[in-house]
């Protein structure tokens, strides 16, 4: 089938009444915890795993991409007003949004954040929508050994990326572990500890509610409210508009960082917060008056924004294509996808193309919903910091759980989130990465799957193996990937 | 305690788990069953090895290697919200599937607001109310989720 074809099935799975009402409600949770410091979407997402197995599976991928999308430029809500982001990938847009704020530019920053982030998301899943079949039809031609290499890569590229290798491969190890628990494909019971539950592997969603959500509440009742302190300027919803229309004085910039938006966010583990980095690095780097950016730059602004809204469309394509998240917050939408009885990667594209495409051609009204949500409620997404700890986490514990009891109905499955939610807590305290983790435990079962395979096709012919040009390009990629942050280090200190 | 001995006593903790479950898959009759377990346990356990060895470095370094005195230690646990609170959830989730999910889920939500300083009766019922009752009407009435039911409700 062409692309017309998988464009039509798309548009016909599309053509339901209550798809717009699951792209409002996402868009507008997201945007709600995306502003809440510390919180982020992951939380919302996580959260909202549960009740998700009851929807449609195609409502239920559209309204998790909706809160994606919505945390991700929620997170500079805070950061324009406060100069504290909501997100790690909002930092930048700070650096220049809050000294527009205390320039009294703040409504133009906001509409500048708003308009960024609806074209950088606009343009990066134009792109993906023309390259996914393409790309598509190459991960076919994967084989297991290739898809382990793939699935390796995802786990060594996060230690890559975060430069400490070995807290990140320690974790992701762990993670794997723990992610094979359950039945082998011989059907013998591995570490389920004498309970039957765990047959079928430790189930997704109460853990990662435990070990993403649970954790962080433990975190945030040391505090009386997310944030304390700042001021609450004047909110005109004109000036905002005015805002978002002078975004298109920047369409240089704009196109620019949406495209290393998109290009980081194909990257494995790479994500929004350095797409974002990497934007306004460049646009600083490329500017005719770099001094005035950190001063209220308005084009500071618009490649953050741009740059993180942008690489969404990348990390969901890798994330679908490969199977392989380059984020947490893909990850979940991994999880999101084998909840429905799918399984991101070749099976996706090789079985479900039609609704790959329906799920990328929804993120287009995703981007034009975002605008009027965000212009119109943005003076209200924003008092939510000013939310007390002692409503806001009893509240939580309590979905928390019903979200953990939504798949199976079992008491056991709130003992695994309690569970993981120490395991989370520990690590944050103790400054172990919990991104390692969940990658492992979620990529566990596939690296089971893909290494059983490859030891039944190859176990006997090794050298067979690096006749597949494929798998040797993998396998360099992931000594490279391995082998950086040390070699890095040395020519660092080489230098110095 | 200090934190590099918890990282240490983490990452001790994180190898005896692994090596528990290494040690059952072993025993497995397919090698292709447990090559993943093998792979991962013992390339834990090298970077385990490594970890250790920067953390009791640095420990040794800064002098950081103390186990508060226990004495002090558990009443100040006592008297810590986030252990109140945990032991409260935990206390939850025994009492779900003997009372029902709603009433336990309306009591504990009272219970978690006062650990974390709500006081007043209204400040603290009237906001559970509202929870379960929004969980009430998307959870059971629209989504039909089937939540735990013990003799009340």
């Amino acid at each position: 089938m062409e692309l017309s074809g998988y464009l039509f099935k798309a548009l016909n799975m599309l053509w339901l009444w209550d798809i717009p009402l699951w792209m409002l409600g996402g868009l507008a949770i997201g945007i709600f915890l995306g502003a809440l410091p510390g919180v982020s979407g992951v939380l919302a997402i996580t959260l909202l795993l549960g009740p998700s197995y009851y929807m449609p599976p195609l409502q239920a991928i559209i309204f998790l991409t909706a809160i994606y999308t919505g945390s991700v430029y929620g997170g500079g809500i805070t950061a324009v007003l406060l100069n504290i982001p909501g997100t790690p990938a909002a930092i930048c847009t700070g650096f220049d949004g809050y000294p527009m704020t205390q320039q009294g530019r703040h409504n133009e920053a906001l509409g500048l954040s708003i308009m960024s982030s609806a074209i950088g998301l606009f343009l990066s899943y134009l792109i993906v929508f023309f390259l996914f079949l393409p790309l598509g039809r190459l991960v076919l031609k994967f084989g297991p050994a290739e898809m382990l290499m793939v699935v390796i890569f995802a786990l060594t590229s996060v230690g890559m990326v975060k430069s400490e290798i070995i807290p990140n491969v320690l974790t992701g190890l762990f993670g794997i572990l723990v992610g094979t628990i359950g039945s082998s494909a011989y059907g013998h019971t591995r570490g389920i500890f004498g309970q039957m539950a765990l047959f079928e592997g430790i189930p997704l969603i109460p853990a990662l509610l435990g070990i993403l959500a649970m954790s962080e509440l433990m975190i945030m009742i040391e505090r009386p409210f997310v944030i304390s302190g700042g001021v609450r300027p004047k909110q005109d919803i004109w000036e905002v508009i005015r805002g978002m229309g002078s975004t298109f004085s920047y369409t240089g910039t704009v196109i620019r960082s949406s495209l290393v938006g998109l290009v980081i966010g194909l990257m494995p583990a790479a994500g929004s917060t350095i797409a974002s980095m990497v934007s306004y690095g460049l646009a600083k780097r490329v500017s005719r008056d770099p001094d005035q950016f950190g001063k209220g730059e308005a084009r500071g602004v618009v490649a953050a924004e741009t740059a993180n809204n942008g690489s969404e469309g990348g990390a969901v394509a890798t994330m679908m294509l490969l199977g392989i998240p380059g984020s947490v917050t893909t990850a979940l939408l991994i999880a999101a996808f084998m909840i429905h009885g799918m399984s991101p990667g070749p099976f996706l594209v090789r079985e479900n193309l039609g609704f790959a495409y329906a799920v990328i051609l929804s993120q287009f009204p995703i981007a034009a919903l975002l605008l009027f949500v965000a212009a119109l409620f943005v003076n209200y997404f924003a008092r939510v910091i000013y939310l007390p700890t002692r409503i806001l986490v009893p509240a939580v514990l309590i979905f928390a759980v019903v979200g953990s009891l939504a798949t199976r109905g079992l008491t056991i499955d709130v003992v695994i989130m309690l569970i993981f939610a120490g395991f989370g807590y520990i690590m944050k305290k103790l400054d172990y990465p919990i991104m390692g983790f969940v990658l492992g435990f979620i990529l566990g079962g596939l690296v089971d799957k893909e290494l059983l395979k490859s030891y039944l096709m190859f176990g006997d012919d090794l050298p067979a193996l690096f006749a597949r040009p494929a798998f040797v390009v993998l396998l360099a990629l992931n000594i490279v990937s391995i082998a950086w942050p040390t070699v890095s280090a040395w020519l660092a200190g080489r230098r110095k | 305690m200090s934190r590099s001995l918890g990282r240490i006593i983490f990452l001790i903790l994180v190898w005896l788990f692994s090596l528990k479950y290494y040690v059952e898959c072993i025993r497995l009759p397919e090698f292709s069953e447990k090559i993943t377990v093998a792979v991962a346990f013992w390339l834990l356990t090298l970077f385990v090895g490594v970890e250790l060895f920067r953390r009791i470095r640095e420990g040794l370094r800064s002098k950081d290697l103390k186990f508060p005195p226990y004495r002090e230690a558990l009443p100040r646990l006592a008297k810590d919200r986030r252990a109140q609170l945990v032991a409260s959830v935990i206390i939850y989730i025994i009492i779900i599937p003997l009372i029902g999910f709603y009433i336990t889920s309306f009591l504990a939500f009272c219970g978690f607001s006062y650990i974390l300083g709500t006081r007043g009766f209204i400040r603290v019922v009237i906001p559970g109310v509202i929870i379960l009752t929004f969980i009430f009407f998307i959870f059971t009435a629209i989504l039909n989720l089937n939540l735990p039911e013990g003799f009340l409700f």
